[in-house]
């Protein structure tokens, strides 16, 4: 026996066969299923017994749940086809679900197939069996679904960040234009907080509690600042009524006092006149200190004018208007003096005062001396005026420029006691420094210095 | 003194007696004395000068030479006198000194804008002011040819 002789067992062939394949009668409209191979029935969860001699359609009938499925349609067309050409009819990949068998539970599973119907024929042509071959391509196609689907995820994910971007872009814009008011002290607009609760909005809580604690301060500031002008004008009113009304009765004191003085001379002693005289002194002295009070508290208010000014032009001026005509000669040495920008009228009281103050504290000496320089001190000019009259305790240092602070008797040496503190205020103005060094009874040397350079507009805001 | 209505040279108005007396005291110490008025306040003075209310006896034409004012009088002030004389083309050339204690820019300027002939601060020391103000009756009342 050859091997072509041995019985070849087509019906294990058939079951046993890789492809999927069943086998169908050709009786439209039942289309009887006939056999399939093990292969089919896997993928189909079917068994041979269940489906033999089963119409197909009432096998695989549509699924109920997937209402755009047209398996059993497409499927029907095809047979039909296939068996009108009498040649094999190649569908398109489609969806088609199989019922779950009940062990599984209720339903259909997806499935994905390519199938394919070929009649088979006998020598007269007549149709004797339909072979439905399908492939399973349902993984493919669920990966595909899958990738798809992913794919639209990332889209819609993509087109949320950009909108989120948008949005976000828009409200940092908001944020920006409202700072930008803000800048302007336009506290008119506040940003409103979304539901979002992000950084964003984190920002503008922070802001607006900002925003909210600045308006507060500034309304603050603008209520003091109205006491403050208040309070300013209240001084104005009072200081141009000391201005008169202080000196009026003063002014009535030393005027009666000469009327007493001319007109009862022969009636007073030498005692009596001089008591008139002390009188007359006295309210002449309380007359200059509420001038030299007057004009302490008006520098504070007024406004620098600088401008160039010729300090050695300067110096000698006041020196003219000060040299006594009596008492010991003083010998004046005035080095060069750097030239400096200032006002004019203030630099003018400010040398006034030292240089008076030079003269009046050195007038005991028998050789009274006052040297006056300038020299440059990285970006600041410094002065000084230096004497050898009777000079200070360094202890005492810190009354030297208070107000009405005085380091010598009036006996010894008369005075306010506001002229080196009207000097203070004067330099401060010009933002400079004012100090001094001395020594009892050898002299004192008064240094200021000057900023060299100055802002154009020559306002202080002091 | 305080009757003196008619061909008035000086007119002095100052609200504070002391001051005033220490006033008349130097002009009459010069000679200038005589023909002397002394009013209390802007309103008075204002009255006299315009010749109504209790001067309207008065005829303006009868102007006085010279006027010392004060500027801080109760009712009118100085200022207010000032350009009311200032004002009125029948009294405009009378001489007028302002005096006062203030040593305010401001008062000394609007002085001048409004046509004061001159300004003289009080000082306390009296000497200086009695001379300063002889001087000035001096001047206006001797010297300068004010137009009639």
């Amino acid at each position: 026996m050859t091997d072509v002789d041995h019985k070849i067992d087509y019906l294990s062939l058939f079951q046993h066969a890789p492809g999927l394949c069943l086998l169908l009668k050709p009786n439209p409209p039942e289309f009887t299923i006939l056999d399939a191979s093990n292969t089919y029935l896997k993928a189909t969860l079917t068994n041979r017994t269940e489906i033999r001699g089963k119409a197909l359609f009432v096998v695989f009938p549509d699924n109920p749940g997937d209402r755009d499925s047209k398996g059993t349609d497409n499927l029907r067309s095809s047979l039909a086809r296939a068996m009108a050409k009498k040649q094999t009819d190649v569908m398109a990949a489609q969806k088609y679900d199989v019922p779950l068998p009940p062990e599984l539970g209720k339903g259909f599973e997806e499935k994905y197939w390519n199938p394919k119907n070929t009649p088979i024929l006998n020598e007269r042509g007549e149709i004797l069996y339909i072979l439905h071959e399908v492939e399973d391509i349902t993984a493919a196609m669920q990966l595909d679904i899958k990738r798809k689907k992913e794919a639209e995820i990332n889209l819609e994910m993509l087109r949320q960040k950009s909108l989120l971007i948008k949005e976000n872009d828009a409200r940092i814009n908001m944020i920006l234009e409202a700072l930008l008011k803000y800048t302007t002290m336009d506290f008119s607009v506040r940003l409103s907080v979304t539901e979002k609760g992000d950084e964003l909005d984190a920002i503008v809580v922070g802001l607006n509690s900002l925003i909210d604690e600045l308006e507060n301060n500034i309304g603050m500031l603008k209520s003091s600042n109205q006491a403050l002008e208040y309070a300013n004008n209240e001084l104005d009113s009072f200081s141009y009524s000391v201005s008169h009304d202080l000196r009026a009765p003063l002014r009535g004191i030393n005027g009666y006092a000469q009327v007493l003085l001319e007109d009862y001379s022969e009636k007073l002693d030498g005692d009596g006149r001089k008591n008139i005289d002390v009188i007359m002194k006295n309210a002449l002295k309380m007359g200059n200190l509420i001038d030299d009070l007057l004009t302490f508290s008006r520098i504070g208010k007024q406004n620098i004018s600088k401008v160039q000014l010729n300090m050695e032009s300067l110096v000698q001026t006041v020196i003219h208007d000060l040299k006594p005509e009596s008492g010991p000669a003083i010998t004046f040495d005035v080095k060069h003096l750097d030239n400096m920008m200032g006002d004019n009228n203030m630099m003018i009281q400010v040398l006034t005062n030292l240089i008076s103050n030079a003269i009046k504290y050195s007038s005991k000496k028998e050789t009274p001396h006052i040297e006056i320089g300038s020299y440059i001190n990285n970006d600041m000019v410094v002065y000084y005026i230096k004497d050898n009259g009777a000079g200070f305790d360094m202890k005492y240092y810190d009354k030297l420029f208070g107000v009405f602070q005085r380091l010598h008797g009036s006996v010894e040496f008369d005075g306010t006691g506001v002229g080196l503190a009207l000097v203070q205020r004067i330099i401060k103005k010009h933002r400079g420094e004012i100090w001094a060094e001395a020594t009892p009874g050898e002299g004192a040397s008064f240094f200021f210095s000057l900023p060299i350079k100055t802002n154009e507009n020559g306002r202080s805001d002091t | 003194m305080e009757d003196l209505i008619h061909n008035v040279e000086i007119l002095l108005v100052e609200d504070s007696m002391e001051d005033a007396n220490l006033i008349v005291r130097s002009l009459k110490k010069n000679n200038l004395g005589n023909s002397l008025r002394h009013l209390h306040d802007g309103a008075e003075a204002l009255e006299f000068i315009f010749a109504t209310g209790k001067f309207s006896e008065r005829k303006v034409e009868d102007k006085p030479k010279l006027i010392l004012l004060d500027l801080k009088m109760p009712k009118v002030d100085g200022l207010q006198v000032l350009k009311g004389i200032k004002a009125d083309d029948r009294t405009k050339t009378i001489p007028v000194v302002i005096m006062t204690s203030s040593r305010e820019d401001k008062d000394l300027v609007e002085s001048y804008k409004l046509g004061a002939n001159s300004y003289v601060v009080k000082p306390v020391a009296f000497d200086n002011f009695a001379k300063a103000v002889a001087e000035l009756g001096m001047y206006w009342i001797m010297v300068n040819q004010s137009p009639r």
